[in-house]
């Protein structure tokens, strides 16, 4: 094997134990607190759903106490007690989401309850938590298909001015990757978005727009690419990923600065807590690393696929 | 400079009004799309005045896109766009004076299909028609700006009409659709679209700006 077959083998494992890292914390930083816990209901009577899932906050170490946020009947009010050690990171005013199976309704007690503790925006929480895991891939895909349109811009200016196929090659290769990484990115934000919004999309969210439209002219980068070879399309693409990857930032800041467009970007910003910070920064070096690997990769690729043009031009050539 | 676009501009516009090609076609484009608008709320009885700025603006940039092809497709098909690069005046004028004839086109394209429209959809603009037109023009020239750039660029690729759309509808969503149709429908209200205005004007001079530094590699080789 190689030195460089050693290398990309060595990036893809370490791409891949992240990936595996980032998994692993987004279970944990929605996370089970313990099962000795005990409910008691004011006015259980009235409880009709047989899954419940209880939010709250926390009010004391030793203690959770709270009232029932998100479930159809807003107004019952529950006692929940629970004498375990919260984990590390969990202080009061963290959010907590109990979880059982209701077995009588007259009593009201819970079947393997569980307590979870949602990571996320210690302020506002969440309205569906398990959905919110998607948050830990979706972000990195996103923030890797930007990079990934940032090196297509780079690199296209780099050709021009440098006229290098090298840079053509990384141009091409970094624009389909980013293509796949903003569809994944647009296809998780919609299954986050449908349970915590009720809609899959907010056409009125500049975030979403900016890069439902970086999508579209990518998809139209790669379309003018496709099949085509030659050096003046080489060129004629540099000069489009360079006018793509300005105009819309440029319309997003704009938009932003302006109102014009949107007058209430929604964004779910609340603070973050120290763990999913972390899972999402895992999140973001995995899929970056998977990133490289796979330019890398598609780089050679695309420069044997041309060595094999040049060779049949040759062939071709010489039989004339 | 200047003198050679104008001239080349003006050879695009006599050109064009002697075998009249494209902006018949052009005309009975967008003539077709709002009819196709004007059918298709046949029976919707609603208000109108919310799909205005849209439809408007659909139909401008489907029939300008349509036009904006042949502005270097014609060169290149009667073999004149060789003669062109080689004339000793640098190919930003070259920009400038397809730029200028573009517009041209681009406006009698627009206005016409603003009285389509307001024939069809028996639409009264009231006392907001100065705005609008003054609206219809900076959208138009944003649009004309990045236009001829993509042009440019498409007319080597295969496939370039459907690829002129596949490359420019991306490009002008946020940039010019977005703050044309906001611009037009504030105007219909009679208020001022100071932002949209302030939008639309960068974007032309970003354009601009960006033609000035890549035009003349689109047209190497």
């Amino acid at each position: 094997m190689t030195d460089r077959k050693l290398l990309d083998l060595g990036l893809l494992v370490t791409a891949f134990v992240f990936i595996l890292a980032t998994v692993f914390m987004a279970i944990y930083s929605v996370q089970l607190v313990g099962t000795d816990v005990s409910v008691v209901a004011m006015n259980p009577s009235e409880y009709t759903e047989y899954e419940l899932r209880v939010k709250g906050v926390v009010a004391d170490v030793n203690g959770l106490e709270f009232g029932l946020e998100d479930i159809a009947t807003p107004t019952f009010e529950l006692k929940v007690t629970h004498t375990g050690e919260l984990p590390s990171g969990f202080g009061p005013g963290a959010i907590v989401y109990v979880k059982g199976v209701l077995t009588d309704t007259q009593q009201l007690t819970f079947e393997s309850t569980e307590i979870e503790m949602a990571t996320q925006g210690d302020s506002a929480g969440w309205v569906a938590p398990y959905a919110q895991k998607i948050f830990y891939f979706h972000t990195p895909a996103a923030w890797v298909s930007y990079l990934a349109f940032g090196i297509v811009l780079v690199a296209s200016v780099l050709f021009l001015i440098k006229g290098s196929e090298r840079w053509d090659r990384i141009a091409k290769s970094s624009a389909e990757i980013g293509v796949i990484f903003c569809t994944l990115a647009i296809i998780t934000g919609p299954i986050w978005a449908k349970p915590e919004w009720g809609v899959y999309w907010r056409w009125e969210d500049t975030k979403l727009l900016t890069t439902f439209v970086l999508w579209l002219i990518y998809l139209g980068y790669v379309a003018l690419r496709v099949g085509a070879h030659g050096e003046h399309i080489a060129r004629i693409a540099a000069v489009y990923g360079i006018i793509g990857f300005v105009a819309v930032p440029l319309s997003f800041i704009s938009s932003r600065i302006w109102n014009s467009l949107h007058p209430n970007p929604v964004g779910h910003e609340g603070s973050m807590s120290a763990i999913a910070g972390m899972t999402l920064l895992i999140g973001v070096i995995a899929l970056s690393l998977f990133f490289i690997y796979l330019l890398k990769r598609r780089v050679e690729i695309v420069k044997l696929k041309e060595e094999i043009e040049d060779l049949k031009d040759e062939i071709e050539g010489g039989m004339e | 400079m200047t003198s050679y676009s104008l001239a080349l501009a003006v050879k695009d516009l006599k050109v064009e009004f002697r075998t009249l090609r494209m902006i018949v076609t052009m005309l009975i484009f967008s003539l077709m799309v709002v009819m196709a608008f004007r059918f298709a709320f046949l029976f919707y009885n609603r208000d109108i005045e919310p799909s205005v700025a849209p439809i408007l603006w659909v139909t401008f940039t489907f029939a300008g896109m349509f036009g904006l092809v042949s502005s270097f497709s014609r060169e290149k098909d009667t073999g004149s766009l060789q003669g062109l690069m080689l004339c000793p005046t640098g190919r930003w004028s070259i920009y400038l004076g397809k730029l200028l004839s573009n517009l041209a086109l681009l406006l009698i394209v627009d206005f016409s299909a603003l009285l389509f429209f307001a024939v069809f959809f028996n639409f009264d603009f009231h006392g907001n028609i100065l705005p609008l037109i003054g609206i219809v023009i900076l959208g138009t020239v944003a649009f004309a700006v990045i236009g001829t750039l993509i042009a440019a660029l498409s007319v080597n690729a295969r496939g370039r009409e459907s690829l002129l759309t596949i490359l420019m509808v991306p490009l002008i969503i946020m940039t010019i659709l977005l703050p044309s149709i906001d611009a037009t429908s504030k105007v219909l209200e009679s208020t001022f679209p100071e932002n949209e205005i302030r939008m639309l004007a960068m974007f032309s001079i970003v354009y601009l700006a960006l033609s000035y530094v890549l035009f003349y590699r689109v047209m190497e080789g």
